[in-house]
């Protein structure tokens, strides 16, 4: 077990460097810079020199990337070009807003997603399974900035919740404005990934009553709810963990279309800013985050798939 | 009569009463800056939240685009053309507490006219490059003298680049939290929040500002904008507010929707080096395909003024050249034609849009619609992130057509400029734009101006589509909004809220 997790921890290492390369490889290859993202169109070429030589752009790229590669394992991403400020710093402050929505959302979801899952399982084929089939497609395909814009209306225009419509300016300094403010973006996040996950459980929990054992314990006499809660569920289980931890990292990325139709100042604006400003190590500095909790949450689930299935050995 | 002039001398009464000190509000615009020092870093939006609300100059434009007094109470020019005496006004103070002197304006534009902007880290030398000069006789007096007559020069000395900090400022500090003279001092900066701005209690000026606070919202997306302005959240959409939703706010007597002139021109620029546009009648083909009247009505519901040159209307030497190469497809095809494209043998090009720029996007993706009916042009678009547009067609001019927004006031010297990202070289137009530059008066200016703009128009150098209006909205309680469009600032000294 020990050794399965050192292993891992240093393929995670590997995937994080190659991240990095990819990232840094990606942004020479796009056009535009970050000196004249800041200086606009009517900056001249001596302006932008000037300001490329203090950024310390004029150097080659190869250089820019070992200096701040070496930074990292320093533990120092670095600055960022736009901001003039550490990026741990800048990342630090939207992780603050970024994690609660999803780490809230991601709750939310399970919460809603898992009875209404099992109970479409069931019940499957009837009136309330169709219900919950056809809503959990509604969540799926409609375009999550509509459905946030709608909740805005709907919530705050027309019912006249006393909700922000974006993050108070002066953030946590007032914490219960701040709060008011991620509920509807938990919401909507936690819509779209409960529509994801229903389906998901659904499935699985009819995988699991069509097999043999079922049928056994069934045979046995055991009651349906013993059968249900103590055998079936505990093998349906194992694929809906898988898909929660991999549904965290994909909610971390996702949250960008919320964050811009919320006005909210997480991680997923940042790493807009950071794109269209061309802010090379603010953008590597996001993605390396990003990344770490990607391979984070797959060794976390690959550690739990041992406790769910004494099948799975680590040898 | 007289009844009613008493009727309005009470009036007039009335409202200066009513006007009540204190509050906040929160205004919501497009993005966020870089930095906050319009001396060290160029863009729109740094100048709409900290020109004449923060930093000062010499002089200053106001709504209405006429160059007024500011740090310097008046000013007289030699009749030579070539000094300017300025004096200052006395006993104002920085938001640090430090006196406003003549070497704050010594040290200033020392700093903005060394080409070395490595070393100065100030922008655009080249704008102060008449200068040969500065002294300052007396404390109250600082004399410019300049290397030959420029009549932009007190424009010049209007532009945000021209405003004055403490010259002890270092400037990594001044970019961040820009210490000036102005009625707000420059209070916290949120990154990717907001900018606050408080009140400057030792305001030069009696009684002014009215408000306490001032926020400004980085707020991007124009339907939370919409959805945040319905909820209170904020009390001011300053500008590029959707034609829609304008549309849907007019209707609601909870709010003002303000329209005017500013000074941004919507530009479908050619590249006038590159075949066929470099072949006059190709350009004068593309301006007669062009149906603006239907551009501003279908792409901006309305909002937006019809011109032909590179000009806007509230601006100085103006001359309405909108109905110039008007709208007539069928003689458009008679040049493409001539110059050798029909619908069998098309002019195929591309036009590249700016994703970021909610009305120019439209307004291009409505214009090539309107070119490929016509028959003989086959055009393709390409939308890419500003960065994106900026390298391809600003700096490398490696494109055929694209249009975006020309913002800065008075920008028509651009064409004099052959390396500009639309490459037209025009010896006479140059000839023009340094006749106006250097003219002994306004009337001598504003000829060579005016047969500068016609000449353009005759050109057909670009497709100068409309004036991109000034468009917004705020809540009923903000009063006294600044009713004119034509200074780099958004001025909220004078504005004030019901509470």
């Amino acid at each position: 077990m020990f050794a399965y997790t050192l292993r891992r921890l240093g393929l995670a290492l590997v995937t994080l460097w190659l991240a990095t390369l990819l990232v840094f490889g990606a942004l020479l290859l796009i056009p535009g810079n970050p000196a004249q993202a800041i200086l606009g169109i009517e900056a001249t070429p001596a302006d932008l020199e000037a300001l490329e030589a203090r950024l310390g752009l004029d150097k080659p790229p190869l250089e820019r990337y070992i200096s701040w590669l070496g930074g990292v394992l320093r533990g120092d991403l670095g600055q960022s070009i736009r901001y003039e400020r550490p990026i741990s710093e800048l990342i630090v402050a939207r992780l603050g807003i970024t994690l609660p929505i999803v780490v809230a959302s991601l709750l939310l979801a399970t919460i809603l997603a898992v009875p209404l899952g099992i109970l479409a399982a069931r019940k499957a084929g009837s009136p309330i399974d169709l219900g919950v089939s056809v809503a959990s497609l509604l969540g799926i395909v409609l375009p999550s900035f509509w459905v946030g814009l709608m909740f805005i209306y709907i919530f705050i225009v027309w019912l006249k919740l006393p909700l922000p419509t974006s993050f108070p300016i002066g953030g946590w300094e007032n914490p219960e404005r701040a709060l008011a403010a991620l509920v509807l973006p938990v919401l909507t996040v936690a819509l779209a990934s409960a529509s994801f996950l229903v389906r998901l459980v659904r499935g699985s929990v009819l995988e699991v009553l069509s097999q043999d054992f079922i049928r056994t314990a069934r045979a046995k006499g055991l009651a349906e709810r013993v059968v249900l809660y103590k055998h079936a569920l505990r093998n349906a289980a194992l694929p809906v963990v898988t898909v929660l931890g991999l549904e965290f990292a994909s909610l971390l990325i996702a949250t960008v279309v919320v964050e811009t139709v919320f006005g909210i100042p997480g991680l997923g604006s940042l790493s807009l800013t950071a794109i269209s400003a061309r802010d090379y190590p603010l953008v590597q500095g996001v993605v390396l985050v990003i990344a770490a909790f990607i391979v984070l949450m797959n060794l976390l689930v690959d550690l739990l798939y041992g406790l769910l299935d004494p099948r799975v050995s680590y040898a | 009569m007289k009844r009613w002039l008493l009727i309005g001398v009470l009036a007039l009464l009335g409202l200066a009463w009513a006007q009540q000190r204190g509050g906040s509000i929160t205004i919501a615009i497009q993005t966020e800056p870089a930095a906050w020092d319009p001396t060290q870093v160029a863009g729109a939006d740094i100048s709409r939240v900290v020109y004449d609300n923060v930093l000062q100059g010499l002089v200053k434009r106001n709504p209405k685009g006429e160059i007024v007094p500011s740090l310097a109470t008046r000013w007289v020019v030699s009749n030579s053309g070539l000094t300017y005496t300025f004096t200052l006004r006395q006993g104002v103070k920085f938001h640090d507490g430090s006196d406003f002197t003549a070497q704050d304006v010594l040290a200033k534009f020392n700093r903005a006219r060394n080409p070395d902007t490595r070393a100065s880290g100030h922008l655009r030398p080249d704008l102060y490059r008449d200068i040969a000069n500065i002294t300052s006789p007396n404390p109250n007096t600082v004399v410019f003298s300049l290397r030959q007559p420029n009549n932009d020069f007190l424009f010049i000395l209007s532009r945000p680049e021209s405003l004055i900090g403490p010259r002890q400022r270092p400037l990594a500090e001044q970019r961040v939290q820009p210490i000036g003279t102005g009625p707000f001092r420059f209070a916290a900066w949120e990154r990717g929040v907001a900018v606050r701005l408080e009140r400057n209690p030792n305001y030069y000026l009696q009684g002014l500002p009215y408000l306490d606070r001032v926020n400004f919202r980085f707020l991007g997306d124009g339907d939370a904008q919409l959805a945040g302005l319905r909820a209170g959240d904020l009390d001011v959409i300053a500008y590029s507010l959707l034609p829609e939703n304008a549309v849907v706010l007019s209707r609601d007597s909870n709010f003002k929707v303000f329209s005017g002139s500013g000074t941004a021109e919507a530009v479908a620029g050619f590249n006038n080096s590159r075949p066929p546009f470099n072949d006059v009648r190709v350009r004068r083909a593309i301006t007669l395909a062009t149906n603006k009247d239907e551009l501003i009505q279908g792409a901006m519901l309305g909002y937006g003024t019809k011109i032909g040159s590179m000009r806007s209307p509230g601006e100085a030497c103006y001359v309405d050249l909108s109905n110039f190469n008007a709208y007539n497809p069928d003689e458009a095809r008679r040049l493409l034609a001539e110059a050798g494209f029909t619908n069998q043998n098309p002019l195929r090009f591309t036009f590249n849009l700016a994703a970021e720029f909610p009305y120019e996007r439209r307004i291009g993706e409505a214009m090539v619609a309107q070119l490929n009916k016509l028959g003989p042009l086959q055009v393709t678009i390409q939308v890419t992130d500003f960065n994106t547009w900026i390298q391809r067609v600003f700096s490398q001019a490696d494109y055929a057509m694209t249009i975006i927004g020309h913002v800065e006031a008075n920008d028509i010297g651009n064409y004099a400029n052959p390396r500009y990202y639309w490459r037209y070289n025009s010896p006479r137009f140059q000839q023009l734009f340094t006749q106006y530059l250097r003219a002994p008066n306004q009337t001598k200016a504003c000829e060579a101006l005016a047969a500068a703009q016609r000449l353009l128009a005759e050109d057909a150098a670009g497709v100068w589509v409309m004036s991109l209006p000034a468009l917004g909205a705020y809540r009923a309680r903000v009063q006294n909004w600044p009713d004119g469009f034509l200074s780099p600032g958004i001025s909220v000294a004078e504005v004030w809220v019901r509470p």
